[in-house]
């Protein structure tokens, strides 16, 4: 069976991956283009976050498209905000208009939930297999994030960006194909040395900027993150640690330890701001606000979109962190009435403000 | 009589769960005061003092815990409600952080605070565990704490007063919102006394009998807009009600879809009003829409004229 999904980014390659070891197949969604955004504001509650709105949007008009077999990955804990309804939503919203939708809900805050909801959608669908695809996926996300972070690390040292575009378009093309496991690390691998062998105008990134906020918007490359991603190429390394590799990890209760993903390690860095009650993607945004302010970051950027319930949460969390450690922030919120210019002005006047610390600095 | 008093914010928790907590409070011999109601200073104090991006009832508590943090000594209870044990249905984000919020934002200091957890149950009546640990905060000792809290824990949550009737009431409207709306005299108050100035009954939904159990997970997720949402479908379709009104807060997500769901409902039931409320309270354009809504109302049980359905959609609402 083929299915249509949601894409921010890249990651319906990773839900490929996995339906793929099902025995089943996903449509390429349609690029988060300004008119399936027009269409999602027009038909969602005013009051729904404008990622919600973009989400909607972009599977009315895959429904357009005649497709009719929604899967979508989603959890029912708090990181999920209202994702978990996403399909029930969808078919109360269009059923009436294309008959025939039907949902499949896959995911869960431990492999217990998900197996269930697997087998929900998928009835007679093993541990083992279970298990495998889920493996495959969660490879093919990590290594996805890899390919992104390194590419915004290219550029900031000076490197073609043609050539790094290349790197990156060949990669994934590769990345989707695979499914044995060794060659997906391998191409990870490949793409990784590729890019380490460009030639680099600089050893060294001018300033270095954190970029925090909802995991939508971060993993989203087609038109937002994409402008604001190319300020890497004035020589500026954006960094950021979440997206929906990083979410997936924090919502596993099953294994709240290990690493700089796991929750409990995200939670004692929240300590000071954040109670460590059940909460939604504001523990991302302040642990890694305050790791990259530990780290001496030039700025950060907190990116959300407006009406999000977690991201607005976390914003006097995220001021605070600003004064305690002195570092400048930048809170940029897309909405409705978002337009790139002004995106590009605010981006421009926060730069020449780092770079005017950085010369004080530098002076003393 | 402990020495220590505590004061509560009269707003976004204690409309809902103010009679468990003034149960405990009562059983456990501590000595509390509940804030003042909301008024416009109180919503300025919140303005100043909280985000652009918050919901009107997260703003009237910023301001309404500014109001007492200018109280020398007394601790300011502000809960920290985390949503079903079972993890499966929770607060809106900006409720369940207020006490990181209101801290963050330099409004208080934490040590002010006592900020006890809490889980709730299916029906929203918060547990018997938080209570013990404000308990302990509040050095009650241990066995009557226990007993304060067991008894506060087996209490459902507060239900409103009952109708507010003006003389020869010719129509009943149910006044529906989220409990941090619908009981804020600012807010839902003000809309209730509008109502029955205006000469109709105002009802509250029952919603004593409420309980998540049976929801679909993605419907439940978000626990008090399923509350608000189950008491306007109840509402559309009770005999006694003529029409209903659904107050929500401008910004509020969860309760995004209450109104295009509920007008989806009403239409040919009965006629249905949706009104954001933001921070720009003006009396006349309310009125205006309220008046508009009991002439639908009124000539609806004229027999002359027989009753019709008219939904007020959010865009004409909002205007």
């Amino acid at each position: 069976m083929t299915f249509f999904t949601f894409s921010w980014g890249k990651n319906y390659i990773a839900i490929r991956g996995l339906l793929r070891v099902l025995g089943h197949e996903l449509d390429t969604p349609p690029v988060m283009s300004d008119r399936a955004i027009d269409l999602g504001v027009r038909e969602s509650p005013a009051f729904l976050c404008y990622s919600g709105k973009a989400v909607i949007g972009q599977l009315l008009e895959q429904l357009e498209m005649g497709r009719r077999n929604f899967l979508y990955m989603s959890s029912f804990g708090p990181e999920a905000c209202r994702c978990g309804g996403t399909g029930p939503y969808l078919e109360e919203l269009a059923s009436s208009k294309y008959p025939n939708i039907r949902s499949a809900r896959l995911g869960g805050n431990s492999a217990e939930e998900s197996r269930d909801a697997m087998r929900a959608a998928f009835p007679g669908t093993s541990n083992r297999l279970h298990d495998r695809a889920f493996f495959v996926y969660f490879v093919k996300m990590g290594i996805l994030d890899a390919f992104e972070r390194g590419g915004v690390r290219a550029r900031a040292l000076g490197a073609n960006v043609g050539r790094i575009e290349r790197i990156e378009r060949e990669s994934v093309e590769r990345l989707d194909r695979a499914q044995f496991v060794p060659a997906l690390f391998w191409i990870g691998a490949v793409h990784g040395f590729r890019l380490c062998a460009l030639r680099k105008k600089r050893r060294a990134p001018i300033l270095r900027i954190g970029l925090v906020g909802g995991e939508h918007i971060l993993s989203e490359l087609d038109s937002i993150m994409a402008r604001i991603k190319r300020t890497a190429e004035r020589g500026i390394l954006l960094d950021w640690r979440s997206g929906f590799f990083h979410i997936n990890r924090m919502a596993d209760r099953e294994h709240p330890e290990g690493g700089k993903m796991a929750r409990g390690y995200l939670e004692a860095q929240c300590e000071p701001y954040l109670h460590p009650a059940p909460g939604g993607t504001e523990i991302l945004t302040c642990a890694r606000a305050v790791e990259f302010a530990k780290e001496g970051y030039d700025g950060i950027m907190h990116i959300y979109s407006f009406g999000c319930l977690p991201q607005t949460a976390v914003i006097p969390a995220v001021k605070r962190i600003g004064k305690d450690y002195g570092i400048p922030i930048l809170s940029i919120s897309i909405g409705d009435r978002f337009d790139m210019q002004s995106l590009e002005t605010r981006i421009d006047a926060f730069l020449d403000i780092l770079h005017a610390k950085k010369r004080q600095e530098g002076a003393r | 009589m402990k020495e220590q008093t505590i004061i509560v914010p009269s707003a976004l928790f204690w409309p809902l769960w103010g009679n468990q907590f003034a149960a405990f409070f009562d059983d456990a011999g501590v000595s509390y005061r509940v804030g003042p109601v909301t008024d416009h200073s109180i919503l300025e104090l919140g303005l100043a003092n909280s985000c652009e991006g918050f919901c009107l009832p997260l703003k009237i508590f910023c301001g309404h815990v500014a109001f007492l943090a200018a109280a020398p000594d007394a601790r300011i209870l502000i809960p920290v409600i985390t949503g079903t044990a079972r993890g499966n249905s929770f607060l809106c984000h900006l409720q369940q952080r207020a006490r990181d919020i209101v801290v963050d934002l330099g409004i208080v200091e934490r040590s002010r605070l006592a900020s006890p957890f809490f889980e709730y149950g299916a029906s929203l009546s918060l547990g018997e565990e938080g209570f013990r640990e404000l308990g302990e905060m509040l050095g009650v000792e241990p066995e009557t704490a226990r007993m304060a809290a067991r008894k506060a824990a087996s209490l459902g949550v507060s239900v409103p007063s009952g109708p507010i009737e003006s003389a020869g009431a010719k129509v009943s409207i149910a006044l529906c919102a989220h409990p941090a709306i619908r009981l804020d005299p600012l807010l839902g108050g003000r809309i209730s006394n509008l109502l029955a100035g205006m000469g109709a009954k105002v009802i509250d939904p029952d919603t004593a009998a409420f309980t998540l159990d049976g929801l679909d997970p993605g419907e439940a997720h978000f626990s008090l807009s399923a509350r608000t949402a189950s008491s306007v479908f109840r509402c559309l379709e009770e005999p006694s009600v003529d029409g209903v009104v659904y107050l929500q807060a401008f910004q509020c997500g969860p309760d995004a879809s209450i109104a295009r769901d509920a007008s989806k409902r009403a239409k040919g039931a009965k006629p249905f009003l949706p009104l954001v409320l933001d921070q720009n309270l003006s009396d006349g354009a309310i009125i205006t829409r309220l008046e508009a809504f009991m002439d639908i109302l009124l000539c609806g049980t004229n027999e002359k004229n027989p009753p019709k359905s008219r939904v007020m959609d959010s865009t004409e609402a909002a205007q």
